[in-house]
């Protein structure tokens, strides 16, 4: 007896889709197994009882109904007539803050670049102070810087400079 | 012009309707929308869903009518839509069945393919039940196993027509329609008992 044909291979005779050399050989193998003869019978009857299985019946009605959602979903529409509305315009407003959000952000960063890489120079500014008493009871206060042309002018009563250092002297602390 | 094309009874159609005329499109509607309707039905397992699917075919078909080849006959090609939508819709029903069912859902829905519970066995009328039963069988193969088994056993095409269809070799065709085969001879052992 020759080897037992695959199960793809019996189902391909049952389904007649074996051309005749190899139909013949199983046709021969299965007079002589009968494993394979019950094999055949059990794939038959499972063909049998698949084969006829009924859909349920579709109405003229539904078939013009499918067709009327297939035309309308293919048919390309005419571009309808489009008018601006409000969320359109916030729409446009939105879109113009875009590059002024980025432009923000921009000069954010670059804002917190500088102030923390600042040229070590610019942070040890001499300054040079002087006072000079005044006949008017008051101390002029000179404040100016040895590396930029700027300068500070304050006037202190002399008798509240006077209090200040009275205060210090009396701190607990 | 090809040797398909030649033989294809519906190339003069397909012609006219890449000429943009909408009434021959409309005949090939006509001609082959009960088959790709039944072949819908086994996936889908209700009319309303099946018939969304046929419409979901034709219009697929309509818009890459451009890309037919020419080199199979209208119908395969046209088979071939309907094999690959039917498998995304069972794909796609799976994935919302699967989010349904982790949101604590309960119940089966008789719309979703695969939901649909096997007949009680000791109750089923057989007559009356087995379709029922078989049906639920189909819906437990998997998108691709049932695809073949479908366009084959229900369908009556042939290997080299299915293979066509669902775009893989004839010995891929013969592997799955065995592999559901015994998969269906295993969920429906008892419609041969009670016989």
């Amino acid at each position: 007896m020759s080897k037992c044909p695959s199960g793809e291979r019996l189902g391909a005779y049952l389904d007649g889709e074996l051309a005749d050399p190899a139909a013949q050989a199983v046709a021969d193998h299965l007079e002589a197994c009968p494993t394979c003869a019950a094999e055949l019978d059990a794939l038959r009857e499972l063909k049998q009882l698949t084969s006829d299985l009924a859909v349920p019946e579709v109405t003229d009605d539904e078939w013009v109904a499918t067709w009327q959602a297939i035309a309308a979903r293919v048919t390309p529409a005419a571009p309808a007539r489009h008018t601006a509305g409000l969320w359109d315009t916030v729409r446009l407003w939105r879109l113009a803050l875009v590059p002024a959000a980025a432009a923000a952000l921009f000069a954010l960063a670059i804002g917190v670049w500088g102030m923390y890489n600042v040229p070590p120079q610019a942070q040890a500014h001499e300054v040079v102070v002087e006072s000079v008493e005044t006949a008017a009871g008051f101390t002029s206060m000179y404040y100016h810087s040895t590396d930029a042309d700027v300068t500070i002018i304050t006037l202190v009563p002399a008798d509240t400079q006077e209090a200040a250092q009275t205060d210090e002297s009396t701190d607990p602390l | 012009m090809g040797a398909a094309e030649r033989q294809d009874p519906d190339a003069e159609l397909v012609a006219r309707a890449l000429a943009n005329d909408a009434d021959a499109f409309a005949q090939l509607y006509e001609r082959h929308r009960e088959r790709v309707y039944r072949v819908a039905y086994r996936f889908a397992h209700n009319k309303p869903d099946a018939l969304d699917l046929c419409q979901e075919v034709f219009v697929r078909a309509y818009q890459s009518l451009s890309s037919f080849k020419r080199q199979a006959r209208f119908s395969t090609w046209l088979t071939r839509i309907a094999s690959n939508t039917c498998v995304d819709f069972v794909r796609q029903a799976k994935v919302r069945r699967a989010g349904e069912l982790d949101e604590g859902a309960t119940g089966t829905d008789e719309r979703i393919p695969g939901g649909a519970a096997p007949a009680d066995p000791a109750n089923a009328p057989l007559q009356k039940e087995a379709r029922a039963a078989i049906d639920a069988a189909i819906a437990q193969l998997s998108p691709e196993h049932r695809a073949v088994f479908v366009l084959h056993a229900v369908e009556g095409m042939t290997y080299q027509e299915v293979a066509d269809a669902v775009g893989c070799p004839i010995g891929t065709v013969m592997s799955r329609l065995h592999y559901a085969r015994k998969r269906l001879q295993g969920l429906l052992a008892w419609l041969k008992k009670k016989d």
